[in-house]
């Protein structure tokens, strides 16, 4: 009986190396998406459009075999921050940049870093100042004008520079509104086009008043463990002086 | 702009994500980190995959409850203890998701048809150079004819090569244990052999 049984178990052993298994499927980032979908089931009527959008728009990309869902259509650049392309807006999610107006020394202290104000700016002041709290994340907002007269948003977060875990660096290269800009900071992307910009909290959830849009050109990067963004209509190359000229 | 300390690229710390370890990871993924646990997927999905695929011997059944089993493990992963071994945690729960298919499935066809699903053929490819293919065929119908916890111990210690040490984490024994469960299990597919496949037990077919 024991002879029988270690040949059965021969037989196994042999079989387990001859078998071809079928190829396993990336399942890791449609196990992502369903977990965020199911956080997104309690959220409000824009929140939930917004998830449809941005699911359409990951199906799009999909179906023009651009990108692969929720790993490369949605570019989750920095820790706390995501932005993301869309084919629409809601009606009611806001374009506008909110925030308390500030000033300069006043959103340094709320900020807790020393601002950076760029060097080809107009006037070295800024025409104004606000500050987004939203408690676990912060951001100065700096409204210049460049030197040609278009006006721009220099953002400085608290946010940390990633803790390497949401980044989804294959999306950003292949999205083709995201670039990668070489030597600028640590690491940078020029985006364009129509996207919805929102923060998380250190849970992962989404911060409700956060999350807006913007169609404007975007400068994103990454400098000394912070993270910076120039919204406006500028060039690249304007964008790129302008954040080179930043001290 | 100014400089101050250098800090590591993104795509470096990319690179670091991959190299963190499960601890980290499912720590964070405790802490709601949905790229954390995205990231364990990546790691563990072949195995889970294969898990399934083992019990439903369909891959494309397997994937749909290796995907239905991560999710959940999500939803789970606040229970898992630190300092247990992370892979037969999560393949506990992929293995149970394809188990209730399983049987949702064996519910839900004619005893005709059941006989039919019992006798599931091979994967498409199987190398002959290590085993003739009529006995592989032989030894994985009669696998199937085992009780679901026996076959899913001989799928997780041969096919999926889980250490013994792991599977006694699986199994919720005693590392020592895990030798007589695999004994018991090997004695009753003999016995599954004696009755419907003795040729398996003649010559080498």
């Amino acid at each position: 009986m024991q002879q029988e049984i270690d040949r059965l178990e021969r037989d196994i052993t042999l079989l387990s190396r001859a078998i071809a298994f079928p190829e396993a499927p990336s399942l890791a980032s449609r196990v992502r998406s369903r977990i965020e979908a199911d956080r997104t089931r309690r959220a409000p009527s824009w929140q939930l459009a917004l998830t449809a959008i941005a699911a359409a728009a990951v199906a799009l990309a999909f179906i023009a075999g651009v990108a692969s869902p929720a790993r490369d259509a949605i570019a989750d650049l920095f820790d706390r921050i995501n932005i993301f392309e869309t084919a629409e807006v809601p009606k009611d999610l806001t374009r506008e940049i909110s925030g308390t107006q500030v000033t300069l020394e006043e959103a340094e202290a709320r900020l807790g870093l020393p601002l950076l104000l760029p060097g080809d700016a107009a006037t070295t002041e800024p025409d104004r100042v606000l500050i987004q709290d939203f408690r676990s994340v912060k951001a100065a907002v700096l409204f210049f004008r460049h030197s040609d007269g278009t006006p721009y948003a220099l953002f400085e977060t608290n946010a940390p520079v990633g803790k390497g875990l949401p980044i989804a660096g294959k999306g950003v290269l292949s999205s083709s509104q995201a670039q990668p800009v070489r030597g600028l900071g640590d690491e940078a992307y020029w985006l364009t086009g129509l996207r919805i910009v929102q923060y998380y909290d250190p849970s992962g959830a989404v911060i409700r008043d956060s999350v807006r849009a913007t169609e404007e050109n975007t400068l994103l990067w990454s400098a000394n463990g912070r993270v910076f963004r120039i919204e406006g209509n500028l060039t690249q190359e304007q964008a790129i002086g302008i954040a080179r000229s930043l001290k | 702009m100014t400089n101050r300390e250098p800090t590591p690229s993104l795509r470096s710390r990319l690179c670091e994500r991959t190299s963190l370890q499960d601890e980290t990871l499912i720590a964070a993924a405790q802490q709601g980190d949905a790229a954390a646990f995205e990231e364990l997927v990546r790691r563990h999905q072949e195995g889970a995959f294969r898990a399934a695929f083992l019990v439903l011997r369909d891959a494309d059944e397997a994937e749909d409850a290796a995907q239905e089993g991560l999710v959940k493990a999500y939803k789970a992963i606040r229970s898992f203890r630190p300092g247990h071994e992370f892979r037969p945690w999560l393949l506990r729960i992929v293995i149970n998701q394809a188990l209730t298919m399983h049987r949702s499935r064996r519910r839900g066809v004619a005893a005709a048809e059941r006989l039919a699903v019992r006798e599931r053929p091979l994967p498409h490819s199987i190398d002959e150079t290590v085993i003739d293919r009529e006995r592989a065929r032989l030894v994985w119908a009669a696998l199937e004819s085992l009780r679901e916890q026996e076959r899913v111990v001989v799928y997780l210690r041969y096919f999926l090569n889980l250490p013994e040490r792991e599977l006694a984490e699986y199994l919720g024994c005693a590392q020592g244990t895990v030798k007589s469960r695999l004994h018991r299990a090997l004695g009753k597919l003999r016995e599954v052999v004696v009755q419907r496949y003795p040729q398996l037990l003649g010559e080498t077919t």
